[in-house]
């Protein structure tokens, strides 16, 4: 009785009901990868040993894995690994899978956070200059090269970049990725390039969207307000305008970042960067579960994570979402 | 506002202006002399314990950091290696080796008789499972005299020391897939997953010490970034590249290197399956493509033509004439389906494993001509996993595209699983006739005569048209001009030992 009272109190409260929420969404996401397995063709044992291995060798091989169990046995014993931070061991290295991600995601999250970082710095300043020359003629070339930039996907400029940095003025090296273990700065330096790709057409998005929600703040009558105490134009913009006009943009910077984790998949394809993109289609093609399963995990978890952040942040800045 | 606005902009124009200064500082210098950079299209994947790895991209690399008692040099001749020589007796019951006295393994261990003793064990399934080495099953008794070690077959096997090229493994090693100790030119120092293997020359080697020190073997996922990569200098080689790649690098500093890939292609025909059950189909097939189209479409008209399960390389088996056995004949084609009771043709799926372009070219350009006969050939694309699961494993598919290699450079291991009741033949062909003759080849001891029944065995596959044979792929080597002495061996490995520096 007391802990379904317990329950109840706590899903009173807002943000663990949030919570209760991100975590069940988790949970789904869990079966889901799991099921996707158990449907689509290709046998993690044959694909370790390969065409000359013999049927009792295979079968072995199965039982060692623990592929012998039934399905939702599997599952449970999963979960209950993930619960203690028990990822597993990768069938193709013979390593655990929490030190292959604990190498592979700092590769990620530098590209990511490089990416949101040019992101957020071109985009503020831009879009306030296209704003206070609204309807100019600036603005509107500006408008159309920005339509176009948002319309390019990461993948493609990613491809024009090498081919005119790498091949042509042969600014980098095309695959030329350094390892952060060994040359840190190399390593930054290669993911320019990169992370510039990421970066443009969200850039260009965040402009647009940051853009109108200045231009349509500056018409209410706050704002008007604010002048008539005395303010000067920057203060009015900083104080007041930017605030109001940064929720929609905040909305969209948690979902850029969770598309950035998961883009790397396309994006470290084009650059060759040995990342968790990598690792997760090099485990689906090789069908090393643990990893795809970790990753894929790992992926959910920076959506929903992110998404709840958004909220959170969205709640601070606007008190009005609070009462809602 | 507009001061800082300015700022703004003028901070960010400078940030990105050292950015992309610092770009060209990531450029990676010209390689000194002593390492060599290696593109490899896929990470070691199957592990690294010599017996059990099974990917071909994976053995062409462990040949350079294991070794058996003997191995094979650039003519497919078996040469001693750990073994300083070795005798077979006439009958091909006895073989007896003699260890060398100085080997050492990369832990600086010296190799001893019992080391060889426990290796050969390990890959016998002696312990209750499957011989991980087919032809170890065969062993009756292994012994270990002083530097010597004799091995007793239960039956003959003219053919037993190929299967000697097996890796010597320290016996003291507990976990032989993350612990790498061999006795090769080179040894295994770090991997970095999906990103790169470090090599370097073992100083103690016995025999000729590799050329250069390091090799990085980079893993390069993206075969379209290539050329890019070869011509941007972060790589210095790279095998199996493509005839079109190839010609883009006319003019560079690469030299490109020719070769064939010693291997079968072929549409192999599930002959359990209708319409293929029925030697007339299979053979009408036959008559319908022209492989010399295929060759000029697929690789720019490089490649050999071939008639049965033997690829050139094979000298002593390879039979020029069985090419011959269906020259292309429409009309004859036609004849047979409507012998067989298909006057209108047929369709019929052809899987093929998606990430081997060469085979979906072949694949489109077959369909085409099938076109000619009336028959309709779908293509169904298919990830390697499940092919390898469905079609090879399972024997669920009706004809597939693909290439077909030698493990080990026997006729036998291209031609056994073609016997009827081999747990490998995957196309479920089935003749009396061939198995008579497979067995016959593999019983005796004299050379000739295995030779005989061996292309008996060749013939009765062109005949019974098994499979539609097609041909054998060229291959493509870029290596920077700085380096020289690649070889190419008839089997799938790839010798960095012989890779030296070029002398300016």
């Amino acid at each position: 009785m007391f802990r379904i009272w317990l329950l109840c109190m706590l899903l009173k409260n807002k943000i663990l009901r949030k919570i209760f929420a991100c975590l069940l969404t988790l949970l789904a996401a869990s079966f889901a990868v799991f099921a996707a397995f158990e449907i689509i063709p290709g046998d993690a044992a044959v694909s370790r040993l390969g065409s000359n291995a013999s049927e009792s060798a295979v079968a072995a091989l199965r039982v060692e894995m623990g592929l012998d169990k039934p399905f939702l046995l599997r599952y449970f014993l999963w979960l209950g690994g993930l619960f203690r931070l028990d990822l597993g061991t990768s069938y193709s290295y013979g390593i655990p899978v929490s030190e292959m991600l604990l190498d592979k995601l700092p590769i990620t999250l530098c590209l990511t956070l490089m990416s949101m970082a040019v992101t957020v710095a071109v985009s503020v300043p831009l879009s306030i200059f296209y704003a206070k020359y609204a309807r100019s003629r600036i603005d509107r070339t500006g408008y159309v090269g920005n339509q176009l930039l948002m319309a390019v996907p990461s993948f493609f400029l990613g491809i024009i970049m090498t081919w005119v940095f790498g091949s042509i003025l042969r600014w980098f090296t095309p695959g030329g990725y350094v390892s952060y273990k060994k040359s840190f700065g190399g390593f930054l330096s290669y993911l320019i390039l990169p992370s510039l790709a990421i970066a443009i057409p969200k850039c260009a998005m965040s402009v647009k969207l940051l853009r109108s929600a200045i231009l349509t703040e500056a018409d209410k009558e706050y704002v008007r307000t604010a002048y008539s105490r005395g303010l000067s134009t920057m203060e009015v913009l900083y104080r007041h305008v930017l605030k109001n006009a940064m929720i929609p943009l905040v909305t969209f910077w948690s979902m850029a970042v969770a598309d950035m984790v998961a883009g790397s998949i396309v994006i470290e394809q084009v650059f060759n960067i040995p990342g968790l993109g990598r690792i997760l289609l090099t485990s689906i093609a090789n069908r090393d579960y643990p990893v795809v399963e970790a990753v894929i995990m790992l992926i959910a978890a920076v959506v929903v994570i992110m998404n709840y952040a958004a909220d959170l942040i969205c709640r601070r800045i606007d008190p009005r979402i609070r009462e809602r | 506002m507009k001061k800082a606005g300015r700022l703004l902009l003028a901070g960010l124009l400078t940030t990105m202006a050292v950015a992309l200064g610092a770009c060209s500082g990531g450029k990676t210098e010209g390689t000194s002399s002593d390492e060599i950079t290696i593109g490899i299209p896929q990470d070691l994947e199957d592990g690294l314990d010599p017996h059990y790895v099974s990917a071909a991209g994976t053995k062409e690399i462990l040949f350079n950091i294991y070794e058996g008692l003997v191995k094979y040099d650039e003519s497919g001749d078996l040469k001693p290696a750990l073994a300083s020589s070795f005798d077979i007796s006439d009958d091909g019951m006895h073989y007896s080796f003699v260890l060398r006295s100085d080997v050492k393994f990369h832990d600086g261990s010296q190799v001893t008789v019992d080391d060889v003793v426990y290796s050969i064990e390990r890959c016998s399934g002696r312990d209750g499972g499957e011989a991980l080495v087919p032809a170890f099953s065969n062993i009756d008794t292994l012994t270990a005299e002083g530097g010597n070690i004799l091995i007793t077959l239960k039956e003959p096997d003219t053919e037993f020391l190929a299967s000697m090229t097996t890796a010597v493994i320290p016996k003291a090693n507990e976990n032989p897939d993350t612990n790498v100790i061999g006795t090769g030119p080179y040894r295994f120092v770090s991997r970095m997953p999906q990103e790169s293997i470090e090599l370097e020359a073992f100083d103690d080697y016995w025999g000729e010490k590799a050329h250069i020190k390091n090799v990085h073997l980079k893993i390069i996922a993206n075969p379209d970034a290539i050329v890019m990569e070869l011509n941007g200098g972060s790589i210095d080689m790279i095998c199996r590249i493509t005839d079109t790649q190839a010609a883009e690098l006319a003019g560079s500093d690469f030299n490109v290197l020719e070769g064939t890939m010693n291997l079968v292609q072929a549409l192999y025909l599930n002959n359990d399956e209708a319409p293929f059950d029925d030697v007339r189909v299979r053979q009408a097939l036959c008559y319908a493509i022209d492989p010399g189209q295929i060759m000029e479409l697929v690789s720019g008209g490089k490649g050999v033509e071939i008639g049965s399960s033997m690829f050139p390389a094979f000298t002593k088996y390879y039979d020029e004439s069985l090419n011959h056995n269906y020259d292309r004949d429409l009309e004859k084609a036609k004849a047979l389906l409507v012998e067989a009771g298909y006057p209108d043709g047929f369709s019929f799926t052809m899987t093929v494993p998606s990430n081997y372009q060469q085979h979906i070219s072949t694949a489109e350009v077959l369909s085409e001509q099938f076109k000619e006969i009336g028959v309709d050939a779908q293509i169904n694309l298919v990830e390697w996993d499940s092919w390898l699961s469905d079609v090879y494993v399972g024997r669920n598919f009706t004809s597939t595209v693909v290439g077909v290699d030698a493990s080990t450079l026997t006729a036998r291991a291209l031609l056994e699983r073609f016997t009827s009741d081999y747990g490998k033949n995957f196309i479920n062909f089935s003749s009396p006739d061939y198995d008579a003759a497979f067995q016959k080849a593999i019983s005796t001891t004299d050379d000739a005569e295995q030779t005989k029944y061996y292309k008996e065995c060749l013939q009765i596959l062109s005949d019974e048209a098994a499979n539609v044979y097609i041909q054998d792929l060229p291959t493509f080597v870029a290596l920077n001009k700085k380096y020289a002495g690649y070889k190419f061996y008839p089997l799938y490995v790839q010798d960095l030992a012989s890779l030296y520096v070029v002398e300016e």
